[in-house]
């Protein structure tokens, strides 16, 4: 019950910079308008629902994820969006690096392809998120 | 007449070039070799030993005059060091190299820096900072926090309301440093090159074909320029759009931020027709492009210019008329013509300071010269400068887009070229591109087995420069429209 009342109207902190960045600042505009599912962007991961992973990322940049996914209230959930975010997650990382314990620490829900993903796919995960028991 | 003028001019840049080779062949002809000139960039390898005395005749001696230390590129234990400076005069870049160095520690690096700081004052900027942090503590705004500022965390001294000193901490943008790459077929290289500017993917893979074309001596048709330009700026638009709607969103002016991206969206779908992707092209091909344009796609371009024309004259009109943006933005973090030239930024942001300098009408690269267009410049260099040149400059590429396609050649649109039997000898290039960031340059260096290693040199480390000297005793109220009107995002830091 919680969970889909928080599902209805969600709030979403983006990590990371990048071109999948620009795609999600479209969704937001007057054209794709994602606010009409109830979604808004917020810039403290105190106030986020879903953390979207997008983007490069070097250790440092990965770390500061962790940090900001710790910082985050139940029930959170992640999406890993675009070609960037995903080739890091593919691969298999030994133990004692920050992607082992990035790849640890967080579950990812919902992973998003393309290079970067139309802004019409983004929009579709978030209801894919929603649509989620 | 006027042809003759820029042909002119052209031949005056190619004789100074000249010139500047004979000079060094003169003074320090023994100490340097792989020389290679391109009109406007020069490049040069010498040892370690021979450095300093090299970049002192460069810095002090009147036939050369290359006072400002533009880029310093460095890869810790990676054997690899390249030094650029720049002279305005001469609208010249010399990059040099340092060639079979020692491998490169932490400490070498301080060591090379403080020796350049008795030279040029800019270098400490190329050092490692970290330690700033610890120091410039009294405020900290991470990255992120506010929307726009994706690249970087603020690390500020302060003294009550006013800005003592100021870090920008890139730590997280330390990505994109060095790319090796083993091709068969040098079109594949494209796809990876174009990730290098995440805003416009076309300048990377631009720079690189010309690169290329350059060495291998190829000349693409006529259309197949055109085109090329013609995605030039509409890229260009593309970027400067979502700059505007950045600084809207900074300055909360939600009528603007919805105007620019309801915009920017024809542009990107006219992009979309064009090359078959919104934000990253893959279009560019050496010796040409990939596909040619339809005639109907060109048509509804066309009609779009007069419409887009309309609607960011309204935007305009919502930032010059709105006292509150005006007050937030005029006399702001002035920088004036010295401070942009000393600290070597380049595009807009130089641009906005009075200084005309443009690398579209100062080097012969595409056919820029065939078309009729001019250099917008501000006056004072505030804030409310760096915002309106970019609108000067939406206008003027939309007049250049007009020609274009009024002017578009019939032909082929590439060379035809096999890729796999292109003959790839070992050679350092180094080609340079006007991108709306500013001046985007690539060094390649091909290698045996056709191995291509390639080093990006953008102009944001110029801009952090400038933009931590503009804010030393500014208001902490004007530190984000500051920050933002300096459009610091790209990944080619390092």
């Amino acid at each position: 019950m919680r969970n889909s009342l928080i599902k209805s109207s969600l709030n979403i902190y983006i990590a990371g910079y990048g071109c999948c960045k620009q795609e999600i600042i479209a969704s937001s505009g007057p054209i794709y308008d994602v606010s009409r599912f109830g979604v808004s962007f917020v810039n403290y991961p105190e106030n986020a629902d879903v953390l979207v992973f997008q983007g490069f990322y070097n250790g440092k940049g990965l770390k500061k994820v962790i940090n900001i996914y710790e910082q985050m209230i139940f029930p959170k959930w992640v999406i890993a969006l675009g070609k960037c975010a995903l080739e890091s997650l593919s691969y298999e990382a030994e133990e004692n690096t920050i992607l082992y314990e990035f790849k640890k620490r967080l579950k990812i829900d919902v992973y998003v392809p393309g290079c970067p993903p139309r802004p019409e796919a983004f929009i579709y995960s978030l209801l894919k998120l929603i649509e989620k028991p | 007449m006027e042809f003759e003028d820029k042909k002119n001019k052209n031949v005056v840049a190619n004789n100074l070039s000249e010139n500047v080779e004979r000079n060094l062949e003169y003074y320090f002809g023994t100490n340097i070799d792989s020389f290679y000139n391109s009109g406007r960039d020069i490049y040069f390898e010498t040892g370690y030993e021979d450095l300093f005395v090299i970049l002192d005749g460069l810095k002090n001696k009147p036939d050369f005059d290359f006072n400002i230390l533009s880029s310093v590129k460095y890869k810790e234990a990676g054997n690899f060091l390249l030094i650029s400076l720049f002279s305005f005069e001469k609208t010249i870049s010399i990059n040099i190299k340092v060639k079979n160095s020692i491998s490169f520690s932490g400490l070498d690096i301080k060591n090379l820096i403080i020796s350049l700081k008795k030279l040029f004052e800019n270098s400490s900027y190329f050092s490692d900072r970290d330690y700033l942090k610890d120091i410039y503590n009294d405020a900290v705004i991470f990255s992120q926090t506010p929307e726009t500022l994706d690249t970087f965390d603020i690390y500020l001294s302060l003294n009550d309301n006013t800005i003592k000193d100021i870090y920008l901490c890139d730590e997280i943008s330390r990505y994109n440093s060095r790319i090796t790459y083993e091709v068969k077929e040098i079109n594949k290289l494209i796809s990876m090159v174009n990730n290098l500017n995440y805003k416009a993917g076309i300048y990377p893979e631009l720079c690189f074909c010309l690169g290329i074309e350059s060495l291998l001596q190829i000349k693409p048709p006529k259309r197949s320029t055109y085109i090329r330009m013609l995605l030039c700026e509409l890229f260009r638009i593309n970027c400067h759009l979502s700059y505007i709607a950045d600084m809207s969103l900074v300055l909360g002016n939600m009528a603007a931020f919805n105007y620019a991206l309801t915009d920017k969206e024809k542009i990107l779908n006219s992009m979309e027709f064009i090359t078959g992707s919104r934000i990253i092209p893959n279009f560019i091909r050496v010796g040409g492009v990939k596909k040619d344009i339809e005639e109907n796609v060109l048509e509804w371009i066309f009609k779009l210019i007069p419409q887009a024309y309309k609607n960011i004259k309204r935007i305009e009109d919502l930032f010059t008329s709105d006292v509150i943006m005006l007050e937030k933005l005029r006399n702001s973090g002035t920088a004036n013509s010295k401070a942009a030239k000393e600290s070597c930024v380049t595009g807009p942001n130089l641009r906005a300071s009075g200084v005309r300098f443009d690398l579209r009408k100062t080097a012969n690269y595409l056919l820029y010269k065939d078309i009729a267009f001019t250099i917008p410049l501000g006056r004072v260099g505030d804030s409310f400068d760096r915002v309106l040149i970019r609108f000067k400059e939406i206008y003027q590429s939309l007049k250049i887009i007009n020609e274009i396609i009024e002017t578009m050649p019939l032909g082929a649109t590439s060379k035809m070229i096999n890729p796999l039997n292109l003959e790839l000898y070992p050679a350092r290039i180094i080609s340079a591109v006007e991108s709306p960031f500013g001046i985007f340059k690539l060094y390649i260096d091909i290698k045996e087995n056709r191995t291509i290693e390639i080093i990006p040199i953008g102009s944001t480390k110029n801009n952090i420069i400038l933009c931590e000297k503009t804010l030393r005793g500014c208001s902490f109220d004007e530190l984000l429209p500051v920050v933002s009107s300096f459009a610091i995002e790209s990944p080619e830091m390092y």
